[in-house]
């Protein structure tokens, strides 16, 4: 029982988080498979850094 | 499903091999060193492009400088290239049905697997290391390392800007809060003397002048935050203004190097031309000799053939005359040297043509290619050149606007201040009327610079609010950087728990192997490690198995794992490492094997003991589809 509602309780945090990244312009689940998609291409951490880095500067500059 | 596999110099095999496979479980029965995983590293050369440099050059056969696989998978193939380098590693070209290493790790399994080495070496957490790569659990773990470092290095920048804005915004409150105090006790004397009797005969005057100079003090003010504004705005125009030229600076300074590139290129393309043309004229006469030379050497064979033909008859069976066998034996000898001096010729016109269609890539790739390369990046550098001249454009005028704003501003200011000096030297005439006007003007004289200094002050709050804005954009990347670490948490939690769940899952499936193990499920925890408990409860560690059953649990965690992440991968390959379990549980493997595979892929398996053939190549013929040979 406890478990269940540990698991519903993060459900319902991951949503919420899924809601406000789609607010600042980021859909975490394409993102997931694009650096997915970068590793398996054999690329280093640092290449993800980067990108990612690409990805929460715009959220910055668009904001503003 | 039809699997051909051809193979040229690739590990055991000098010059070309051809074999055949069939969907469900293939046994490749041979003696040692007979090339039985030649076969398979020629297989893998072809299957998977994620191999290490170490397999690149153990596939390729020791005294060769080339040699290639093909493999003809249904109506489809695939032809990979191996050439030896002048450094002695070796380069694989062309189309692979997979890139990437997924399917290696699921479906090859040999003593070259990592997976394979961490479980004969009984090492647990190498083994759930590979499978939380091969699941792609790792990738999540190394996004969230990513963000924990981005995180720190927001939220150090963050930290020092809010505290730098902090310190520098109270230091200005504290300021306003003294001007405030000392401007309050200056108004409630200027309203005690205001009050006092004395000043009887002249308080009409002083009503009318108080009126007037509260007006003028209003417009002060307002003027004073006006240029406050219009100057911290023009000072941001100002900034970005600069920040563009800088930016337009360098994307000239790139776009004229490209351009200088482009113009070289340019001036070499036509000499480029000319000698790819002539290669492509070398390549035809080459392919037109190489052509002649196979016509040759395929008349040579049938005479060769003819002639080994004739040696077996009394008479010549085509002109009927008697049969000089030392002739015939000189004839054959003679066609033998002509094919041999043929082939190696044939080589080196293979060998030349192959150099020069490398030499004509190389040359289209160092100028067309480069050329087409670079004229789309001068395109995208215009286009960003013509959007911030655009941008600058709109800046200057922007500049020119504010500059106009602040002078109008700065004029009024000056007008004002006039007015202000005249009402006071008016209040100064009055002075002989009532002593106390004197310290009245002298009061607000102060008024007047408390005000100009207030004003100034909540002027550069206002600018340090500006200010702020950066310090906002700071607090909104580490903000998104800590949700998209939640988000990957969140998503790691629930990965490993799917993984968990569904390896299990694949593992319940393969319980036969599991049983023939000794091993009960699960065996993997929620933790994420190995649980290896033998049947009746007793727990275990994948150390302690003995090497058979290691090999059986290697198969099962494979099997399972390839259902899981590499289910389309239409092989499963087991080099050698059948041979540690005993004949009966071999059986009962492989005829699980045999039932898995189906028609759905191919399995094959190696087997050399106990071989009592002579030491021989492996054939076509070594080669058993869904039967067991040694069990025959």
């Amino acid at each position: 029982m406890f478990l269940k509602l540990l698991r519903r309780w993060a459900y319902l945090a991951k949503k919420e988080i899924i809601k406000v990244l789609k607010k600042k312009g980021i859909d975490p689940t394409s993102l997931e498979r694009e650096l997915i998609g970068i590793f398996r291409k054999g690329k280093s951490s640092l290449e993800v850094e980067e990108h990612l880095k690409r990805i929460i500067e715009r959220v910055g500059r668009s904001e503003r | 499903m039809s699997v051909k596999v051809e193979l040229e110099n690739i590990g055991h095999f000098q010059g070309k091999r051809e074999f055949k496979f069939k969907k469900g479980l293939n046994i490749i029965y041979a003696p040692n060193a007979s090339g039985k995983s030649s076969i398979l590293a020629g297989l893998k050369v072809v299957l998977t492009s994620a191999l290490t440099s170490a397999e690149l050059i153990r596939a390729l056969n020791d005294y060769e400088k080339r040699g290639y696989v093909k493999l003809s998978l249904d109506e489809q193939e695939y032809i990979v290239k191996l050439l030896r380098r002048s450094d002695g590693s070796v380069e694989a070209l062309g189309e692979r049905l997979i890139d990437n290493g997924v399917a290696k790790v699921t479906s090859f399994v040999d003593l070259e697997s990592q997976l394979v080495n961490a479980v004969y070496s009984g090492k647990e957490e190498d083994v759930m290391k590979i499978i939380r790569e091969v699941t792609g659990v790792t990738y999540v773990e190394k996004i969230i390392a990513v963000l924990s470092s981005l995180e720190t290095s927001y939220g150090h920048r963050y930290e020092v800007e809010r505290k730098k804005y902090e310190g520098a915004k109270g230091e200005v409150e504290d300021q306003i809060r003294e001007v405030e105090a000392r401007l309050r006790r200056v108004r409630d004397k200027i309203i005690e003397i205001q009050r006092d009797p004395s000043l009887e005969p002249i308080r009409r005057e002083l009503n009318v002048m108080e009126v007037e100079r509260r007006d003028v003090e209003k417009k002060l003010k307002k003027g004073r935050l006006r240029e406050t504004e219009i100057s911290s705005r023009l000072g941001l125009v100002d900034r970005d203004y600069r920040e563009l030229e800088a930016r337009f600076k360098v994307l000239l300074e790139d776009r004229e190097r490209l351009e200088a590139e482009r113009k070289a290129i340019q001036e070499r393309l036509i000499e480029t031309k000319m000698d790819i043309e002539r290669l492509e004229m070398e390549i035809k006469k080459l392919s037109s000799e190489r052509n002649e030379i196979r016509r040759e050497l395929k008349e040579l064979e049938i005479v060769l053939k003819r002639r080994r033909e004739i040696l077996a008859y009394a008479r010549c069976p085509y002109c009927g005359s008697e049969i000089k066998r030392e002739k015939v034996l000189e004839e054959i000898r003679s066609i033998e040297d002509r094919i041999s001096e043929l082939s190696e010729k044939l080589r080196e016109i293979e060998d030349a043509i192959e150099k020069k269609e490398r030499e004509i890539r190389r040359l289209k790739e160092s100028t067309e290619e480069k050329l087409q390369f670079i004229m789309r990046e001068i395109m995208e550098l215009d286009a960003q050149i013509k959007d911030i001249e655009s941008r600058l454009e709109k800046l200057k005028i922007d500049r020119k606007r504010l500059k106009q704003e602040l002078e109008e501003v700065k004029r009024e200011l000056e007008l004002l201040e006039r007015e202000r000096r005249v009402l006071l030297n008016r209040l100064e005439q009055l002075s002989d009327k009532a002593p106390l006007v004197k310290e009245l003007r002298k009061l607000e004289d102060e008024e007047g610079y408390l005000s100009k200094r207030l004003d100034y002050l909540y002027g550069r709050l206002r600018q340090l609010d500006a200010l702020y804005e950066e310090v906002k954009i700071l607090e909104d990347r580490l903000e998104t950087t800590k949700l998209l670490k939640e988000y990957f948490e969140e998503r790691l939690n629930e990965l490993s728990a799917i993984v968990i769940n569904k390896i299990n899952e694949e593992i319940s499936k393969h319980f036969k192997l599991l049983r023939l193990a000794e091993l009960e499920y699960p065996v993997i925890r929620r933790d994420f490690t190995l649980r290896i408990v033998r049947t009746g409860g007793t727990p275990s560690s994948l150390f302690e198995l003995s090497d058979a059953e290691k090999t059986i649990f290697i198969i099962l965690l494979t099997l399972a794992l390839k259902e899981y992440v590499a289910s389309d991968f239409p092989f499963y390959i087991l080099d050698g490492l059948i041979e540690l379990i005993d004949e009966a549980r071999a059986k009962v493997i492989l005829d699980y094997l045999k039932e898995r595979a189906g028609n759905r892929f191919v399995v094959i398996v190696t087997k050399n003991m106990p071989f009592t053939g002579e030491a021989r190549e492996v054939h076509q013929e070594d080669i058993y589809v869904n039967t067991i040979p040694w069990l025959r």
